[in-house]
């Protein structure tokens, strides 16, 4: 900030030039106004989504109830992983080596893997007329992604470490794509029990 | 305890556990857990079954064995 009320802005040569204090308010608000409209588009699309998809199409009672569960287990995992999250961050050791974001991060993709994996072992993670190949490619897809992220940064750099420490740049990208990898092995295997059982009750009868 | 009841119901009509799930809005996860014995049904559910099976609660839930 000048003595006349304006700011000085560093471009990439690292010259300073003059911004009035108008100027950058009127720049942050922009974004302000971008993030806003990002949240709006985002919550008319999920409404549209919601009012006109298949109202024949959700969970029925008992996937319901297991998905309660599922949740309840998911938010025990949390607790637990975050209190060992917060033991690791007291070491020395673990904090010199893994940023604290990341095991943050850790914690919460543990809860969300456990939500996740009883869901689909009990039939509860997709809706009755849902199809699992649909979500199988978007898990391919996040896997594809976060991996190419993952063995970039290994290509450039040698290692997942930045500066020395396992951050979230290369490191989060890595727990996604372990994360959405358990989620994809569970619900194939899950369709293979599946598609036998169902097998199994056509030769019954 | 398996509901044989219920799956023998199923099979006269041809049903499918896939068609009787279709019937009764429910997955067919659910009707096989039902059959199973795995899962117990609310009323509504039951009362969903025995109309499309054309059955009443007690031919197709009224356990004997109980009385």
């Amino acid at each position: 900030m000048l003595a006349d009320g304006r700011c000085v802005r560093h471009d990439d040569t690292g010259r300073g030039k003059g911004v009035s204090a108008s100027e950058r308010e009127i720049s942050m608000s922009y974004e302000q106004i971008l993030i806003i409209a990002a949240v709006i588009v985002v919550a008319v699309g999920l409404f549209v989504a919601i009012y006109y998809s298949d109202k024949r199409n959700k969970f029925d009672e008992r996937q319901l109830l297991v998905r309660a569960k599922a949740y309840r287990l998911g938010f025990g995992a949390l607790i637990i992983s975050d209190l060992v999250v917060m033991f690791l961050n007291s070491l020395e050791g673990w904090n010199k080596d893994v940023d604290s974001s990341f095991s943050i991060v850790l914690a919460l993709a543990v809860s969300f893997t456990v939500f996740s994996l009883y869901c689909i072992t009990h039939d509860a993670f997709f809706q009755r007329k849902d199809n699992p190949k649909e979500y199988l490619i978007f898990c391919i897809i996040v896997c594809v992604c976060e991996g190419y992220v993952v063995i970039s940064h290994l290509i450039e750099n040698g290692t997942l470490r930045e500066n020395g420490r396992f951050t979230m740049t290369p490191g989060g990208s890595l727990l996604l794509a372990i994360m959405f990898l358990i989620v994809m092995i569970a619900i194939i295997i899950k369709m293979l029990i599946n598609k036998a059982e169902a097998a199994e009750e056509e030769e019954e009868e | 305890m398996k509901n044989l009841k219920m799956k023998a119901a199923r099979a006269a009509k041809d049903f499918s556990q896939e068609e009787l799930a279709d019937l009764c809005n429910v997955s067919r996860q659910t009707i096989s857990a039902i059959e199973k014995g795995d899962y117990n049904p609310t009323i509504n559910l039951c009362i969903a079954i025995c109309k499309a099976l054309d059955k009443t609660l007690d031919e197709l839930f009224w356990n004997e064995d109980n009385e």
